[in-house]
């Protein structure tokens, strides 16, 4: 049990279940050599003795090869290694812990919440949910959303000795449901159905089994928690057999104790009640309709006015297609048809009056008004009061509608903005007042969501608001539906007195701005008591969060001209994205920009600080920006600012040797941009903090996605007027990373981590819950500004290709290798000549291209082969190439990743598939043909299953069309264009639809640099040496090799 | 208004009876089935039961304890199969056959109605003395057909769950018309009427005492359907079996088994590859479950299924039985709308006191 518990937290380890026999089996699997078990045991499985359940053994058919059992799929890519191809399956025991269906729900959604746990934390993950793990959790959530929904029976089970027992059962057969449940069904993974015993085990059968566990325990403990089998208690289940029925359902026994006499009967009549549910009519092709019409407004003019009771609403009759709902035959027609069967449209009616009565008759179960119609002959319609009216499409409606039937409503009824509701009405200043002030001062107003506004509650219904007065003439009001404004609404008895009470309880006065908007577009009407339908705003708060009721980014927004010392072109969308910024910074509001990869986030932030600096006093400097990045990208950023805006004073604060206390201080105000990384913020928080800066800046802004970690309290921490976060990856799908980042930019805005977590992030990631999701977008629309690279807008403005280097640097465990490896060259070559000299110098200058990719590369510390990975921390171009497949994966995009070392592809690949859990493809000289063909048709084929081709340049020169990708990355280079470009065309082509973006990796310091220049600058020189590939550099004297390849101080990335 | 009126009754049907008089159905039948073929569904609340009609038209020697119709007060029209099967009697018979058959059945003048194997006999009392012997032919289904019908239910594991629970599917004749053949009759010359009478002859078979029993029979079907696989020579042991040994390894336990097994579309008429086969991607979930939403939201009405489920099946019971229910579903929905709690719970604390 020790042994279990302790390498819950060391090593990765796989969580399994299965379902058989009413229970849950978990088990857990961790690296094993194949056929090493004992007998026919699972040689890699233990006992997740930490899990509070009973002890068990259970046995499964597993994938295997040769007899013996394979590591999982799920394991296999946590351990970095290719695909395991079984043969077939393989008998084995495993040991499990099991628990009941009742706590099957708690115990996944736990595992789920530890397994995810563990890849924030960005140590790796320590528990990865099997394939049988996330099927039973879906399951389990299914069964939930089933019983908030009450989407539940009381069942009847038989056994074959005819003994009747009580079950609550859920209710599959809606088509909603079934939806739902048909994608469950449908994704279930053999692991999940792999139990060897005495049942059988098909997909259906133990979601089934699963579902129904699941249900009858939650309403059983529930009832038994609500003590209702108190209400029976007095009665004699024999006398009565739906007594002994609910004996079943309301108590700890299931057994329905009614003679054996009674049972035939009493099942054919609970089958024929349940059955009910599944009339879906006589005929598939064809529906009877409801159509309920308003009263003609004759008569009805004034503006507030309760109908009298002579108003009549009609509700008429028709039949329609199931197959085209267009066509449609009124009843008043029908009865003017042939009896037999009519072509309507191309589509028979198969005895159309009796079809109508028929259903009629059916309907009439469920209403006693549309009973009345089966004493007419010819029934068209029927005509009802008010009360009525409101009754039918209240509650009648929506049975009819699950039964089959399609009611149609008037439009008003459905809309939410016809609902009654209280609505925030905030008054600001106008945007141009403000903007003006905030010219004439430079710290500008801080307004932000702390600001204080105005605000008062108006009853609203639709477009209409309402007095107190004239809203409480409702309360007395008998009809629910009346006419306002010359349109019917809906108002619910229950809705007018909370509304009153809420008015009364909050008169208006002053509060927060981010508290109104919180009341305004996201409020829980349970707590409330009435529904709040939005806001309703004027001045400087509508134009930022629009004026009506959904929020959203402001449309109007003073466009700021490209800054004059800006070394290139904007693009329009980055203008409008520099305008942005500007805007909302002069306002107090922290923002995200968080265009696509690609676009550009870099540029625009450089020309927001050069804009600023117009803003200022000749001479005079705004406060310094501090912009916190990961390290991999300080070399980016120092070389995006030179070529932009080489005018911007930049300093770069990290390595031993950065600057100190007041030291720092002084320097720091002397500059525009003070570049640190996330490693370093927290560190030196206490003298970051001692400097007045004018803002700060998180690059790869998801590094703080964790709000427990050091750094993401430390950027929390630093005292600043504005912030801006910058973000390639779709933050508002990362709910963790989007409170965290949203935290930062305006602290508090979405409450406290654990009150969002509850309201937002687990109905919203675990049950996709679509409105709470919508709620949460209207929250932080107006914070985020997000183009991709499919908006129209943005793609008339970018090129087919787009090329780009990116500056890693080098850790110091890869700086002081390559060192040496230098001087150990310098020294050699010196003392020979000629070939061998020649030699020397190729074999240096692949060792250091080996030691800029991975230290391991050039070490063969391991072997690539082997299950072990390489560590992606300690290259600095692993790290960036991590940190951009993430941002490729989360677009949804497909990547080639080209290197000239076949084993670099083995190392990447594990690496991959270790770190981003997901399949990874390796094309390379020694790939069979027939191989190589599947694995461009896997890469290419539109599911997207398997995103990531690494190729090694020489197999991928040629021949290959794989314009799946829209990335392509040069991990290591050729320094031959020409070879380069057509590697980058695999994905470049005739089918490819979308910009390319080739990223071109570099290692700063190195030779790689001062190669990378030469071919950049294009001199004669270049274009020769070219050319001949890398034998120039072999005839370069010692000098110019030391020149050309020492190592500069700025590689180096010491983070210590 | 006064236009609508007049719309909704064409030909000049009897103005509604005072409430007294209880012979309004049997006046009313034969001249409704005229305009529309679906009499029986528009029956009269207040028709309570024949016996208490004062003056039938039809005047034969009552029978004590006769097979009669039931004619509940206030309930929905019966069910589909009664309705199609006698339709076949509506279209068939002449109007006085029809109005005096159909009355006979309500009578109870059926001495005894015999419905085993493929026989559907009944004895019938009408205003002669002896009593006739009133018979129903169907053509009987093939040794072959008969496999033919098994093996494309088998297929089709929504047909073979119904049947098996008892059900008879409504769209059940989607299997045997491929085969050209019909399970039900309901058309004119599925039912082949023989009788003792003497209004019965090969060319016009359809007498009262044909119309009669076809009534009952068709009463009877509606109860329990199934008899109707033994009217075509296929007992329903032998289909059942049958059924049993091509369906699909089921869910296999030996326990009890519910009393209803509803049919899900695009669930339980596909079936699962065997395992074996499923090797590619025997550690994968299918991509459907990222699009497995499942909001945690109440319904758009509260009880809407108890709603849907319609009246107690045990009407004549004393308990409140749906009112109890209801609250057991207020209460379940609630609960689940809260949340499984513990786990969340506890982190939030954790959260809070940071």
């Amino acid at each position: 049990m020790v042994q279990a518990t302790a390498a819950v937290g060391t090593r990765a380890m796989v969580i399994h279940a299965s379902f058989t026999d009413g229970r849950l089996h978990l088990w857990c699997e961790q690296p094993f050599e194949p056929g090493s078990g004992p007998g026919d045991a699972h040689p890699g499985a233990i006992r997740p003795d930490w899990i509070d359940g009973e002890p068990s053994e259970i046995r499964l058919r597993l994938p295997g090869s040769g007899g013996a059992v394979l590591p999982s799929a799920t394991l296999a890519l946590e351990m970095g290694s290719d695909r395991p191809s079984g043969d077939g399956l393989v008998e084995v025991t495993v040991p499990t812990v099991s628990v009941g269906p009742g706590e099957a729900g708690t115990v996944l959604e736990t595992l789920a919440d530890r397994a995810d746990a563990g890849s924030v934390n960005g140590v790796g993950r320590a528990l990865v949910l099997g394939a049988g793990t996330v099927y039973f959790d879906a399951a389990a959530r299914l069964a939930r959303h089933l019983l908030a929904g009450q989407r539940f029976v009381p069942m009847m089970l038989q056994d074959e000795e005819g003994d009747l027992t009580a079950s609550w059962w859920p209710w599959l057969a809606d088509e909603a449901t079934a939806r739902r449940v048909a994608l469950l069904v449908g994704s279930m993974p053999g692991a999940a159905r792999a139990m060897v015993d005495e049942h059988a085990h098909d997909a259906w059968s133990v979601t089934m089994a699963f579902l129904s566990g699941v249900t009858d325990s939650w309403c059983r403990r529930t009832l038994i928690g609500e003590e209702m089998n108190d209400t029976i208690e007095d009665t004699d289940p024999r006398a009565d057999p739906q007594v002994a029925w609910l004996h079943g359902l309301l108590s700890t026994g299931v057994a329905v104790p009614a003679p054996g006499t009674q049972r035939s009967e009493i099942t054919r009549r609970v089958r024929r009640w349940i059955g009910s549910l599944e009339e879906r009519g006589e005929s598939s092709a064809w529906r009877l309709g409801f159509r309920i019409a308003e009263p003609l407004a004759e008569g009805l003019n004034e503006d507030i006015k309760e109908p009298d009771g002579s108003v009549r609403w009609s509700l008429s009759f028709f039949v329609q297609s199931s197959v085209d709902p267009e066509v449609t035959v009124e009843a008043a027609d029908i009865w003017l048809l042939s009896r037999d069967s009519v072509v309507i449209q191309g589509l028979t009616l198969e005895s159309p009056q009796e079809l109508l009565m028929g259903e009629l008759g059916r309907a009439s179960r469920y209403d006693k008004k549309l009973e009345e119609t089966l004493d007419e002959s010819e029934p068209i319609e029927i005509l009802l009061e008010t009360k009525d009216a409101y009754r039918f499409l209240r509650e009648v409606r929506p049975v009819l509608i699950e039964q089959g039937f399609v009611v149609e409503a008037p439009a008003w009824w459905d809309s939410p903005a016809g609902r009654l509701g209280a609505r925030l009405r905030i008054e600001s200043d106008p945007a141009e007042v403000l903007m003006q002030q905030a010219g004439a001062d430079a710290g500008g107003p801080q307004l932000g969501l702390g600001t204080l506004v105005g605000y008062h509650w108006e009853i609203a219904i639709g477009d209409t608001t309402l007095t107190l007065h004239e809203f409480e003439q409702f309360a007395s009001k008998s009809s629910p539906l009346v006419r306002i404004g010359g349109k019917w609404v809906e108002i619910r008895p229950e809705d007018v007195q909370n509304a009153i009470k809420f008015i009364q309880e909050n008169p208006g006065g002053e509060m927060e701005l981010g508290e109104a908007m919180r009341l305004a577009l996201a409020s829980d009407p349970t707590q409330t008591g009435v529904a709040v339908t939005g806001l309703h705003a004027t001045g400087w708060v509508a134009s930022i969060f629009g004026g009506g009721d959904s929020g959203g980014v402001a449309l109007e927004l003073p466009e700021l001209a490209t800054p004059p010392l800006f070394r290139g072109t904007l693009r329009p969308y980055q203008q409008r994205g520099l305008s942005w910024m500007a805007f909302m910074e002069r306002f107090g509001f922290g923002v995200c920009l968080a265009d696509d990869m690609g676009l550009g986030k870099t540029v625009q932030l450089i020309a927001l600080l050069q804009h600023e600096r117009t803003t200022v006093e000749p001479g005079q400097r705004p406060a310094p920006t501090l912009l916190v990045v990961p390290m991999s990208v300080i070399g980016n950023w120092v070389k995006e600012t030179e070529r932009f805006a080489p005018e911007l004073d930049v300093m770069v604060h990290h390595g031993p040797e950065r600057l100190q206390g007041e030291a720092f201080v002084e320097e720091a105000k002397k500059h525009d941009l003070i570049l640190t990384t996330y490693a370093l913020i927290n560190r030196d928080l206490e003298m970051l903090e001692a400097v007045p800066w004018g803002r700060m800046v998180l690059d790869e802004a998801q590094f703080v996605k964790n709000p427990q970690a050091k750094q993401s309290q430390a950027v929390r921490a630093v005292h600043v007027p504005r912030r801006i976060a910058l973000t390639g990856t779709p933050v508002e799908n990362r709910l963790s990373e989007l409170w965290s980042i949203m935290d930062f930019l305006n602290p508090g805005y979405l409450g406290a981590a654990g009150n969002f977590r509850r309201r937002f992030s687990v109905p919203i990631e675990r049950h996709r819950d679509k409105s709470k999701m919508e709620k949460l977008r209207g929250l932080v629309r107006p914070f985020i500004l997000r183009r991709v690279k499919t908006d129209p807008t943005v793609v008339a403005d970018l090129p087919e290709k787009l090329e780009s280097r990116e500056w890693c640097p080098l850790t110091s465990e890869q700086a002081a290798l390559y060192e040496s490896c230098v001087k150990r060259m310098l020294m050699e070559v010196e003392q020979s000549e000629g070939i061998h000299r020649r030699g020397l110098v190729l074999a240096a200058l692949i060792k250091l291209k080996q030691i800029c990719n991975h230290p391991a590369q050039m070490l063969k510390d391991q072997d690539p082969h082997a299950a072990a990975v390489i560590d992606p921390t300690r290259s600095g171009k692993c790290v960036r190439l991590l940190e951009m497949l993430d941002e490729v994966l989360s677009e949804g995009d497909q990547a080639l990743i080209f290197t000239q070392f076949r084993q670099m592809g083995h190392m990447l690949s594990g690496m991959l598939r270790h770190e981003l859990g997901r399949e990874i493809l390796f094309l390379h000289g020694g790939t069979p043909q027939g191989a190589r063909q599947k694995m461009i048709e896997r890469f290419q084929e539109a599911t997207g299953k398997n995103p990531i081709l690494i190729l090694s340049l020489k197999a991928g020169g040629v021949g290959l069309n794989l314009t799946a990708a829209n990335h392509v990355f040069h991990f290591d280079r050729w320094w031959n264009p020409a070879v380069e470009n057509q590697a980058t065309d695999r994905a470049f082509r005739i089918g490819q639809t979308r910009t390319v973006q080739v990223h071109k990796y570099v290692v700063r310091g190195t030779l790689e640099e001062r190669i990378d220049e030469m071919i950049e600058s294009k001199t004669e020189l270049a274009e020769n040496i070219i050319g001949q590939g890398e034998r120039w550099l072999t005839e370069l004297d010692t000098d110019q090799l030391r020149d050309l390849l020492a190592l500069r101080a700025d590689a180096i990335a010491d983070e210590e | 208004m006064a236009k609508k009126a007049s719309k909704k009754k064409p030909d000049a049907a009897p103005p509604p009876p005072p409430k007294a008089d209880r012979t309004v159905k049997v006046v009313a039948k034969p001249q409704l089935s005229g305009v529309i073929p679906t009499a029986p569904k528009r029956a009269k609340p207040q028709v309570a039961s024949f016996r208490s009609t004062k003056k039938p038209l039809t005047n034969p020697r009552r029978v004590r304890g006769g097979v009669k119709t039931k004619s509940k007060p206030g309930e929905a029209p019966k069910s589909w199969v009664t309705q199609r099967v006698l339709r076949v009697a509506e279209q068939a018979a002449s109007g006085e056959a029809l109005r005096e058959g159909l009355e006979y059945a309500a009578l109870g003048q059926a001495k005894r109605l015999t419905v085993e194997g493929t026989l559907c006999e009944a004895v019938i009392q009408g205003r002669a003395d002896k009593p006739y012997k009133t018979t129903l032919g169907l053509e009987v289904f093939s040794g072959p057909e008969q496999e033919q019908v098994i093996g494309t239910m088998g297929e089709q594991v929504r047909y073979a769950a119904k049947l098996l629970a008892g059900e008879l599917p409504s769209n059940i004749e989607d299997v045997f018309a491929p085969l050209g053949l019909r399970l039900l009759p309901t058309e004119v010359g599925d039912l082949r009427p023989a009788c003792t009478c003497a209004d019965w002859s090969e060319e016009s078979p359809w007498c009262k005492h044909a119309v009669c029993l076809t009534a009952l029979l068709a009463e009877r079907l509606g109860d329990d359907p199934m008899l109707v696989f033994g009217l075509r020579g296929m007992p329903i042991d032998h289909l059942v079996e049958g059924l049993r040994q091509r369906r699909v390894a089921g869910s296999g336990t030996a326990g009890p088994t519910p009393v209803l097994q509803p049919h899900v579309p695009g669930v339980t008429d596909r079936s699962s590859a065997p395992l074996d086969q499923s090797l590619e991607d025997f550690w994968e979930p299918g991509a459907g479950l990222l699009e497995l939403d499942t909001p945690i939201e109440p319904p758009p009405i509260n009880c809407l299924l108890l709603r849907r489920l319609g009246p107690s099946p045990f009407p004549e019971g004393r308990f409140p039985l749906l009112g109890l229910l209801a609250t057991c579903y207020d209460l379940i929905g609630e609960k689940a709308a809260e949340g499984t709690g513990s786990a969340a719970q506890d982190e939030d604390d954790g959260d809070e006191a940071d």
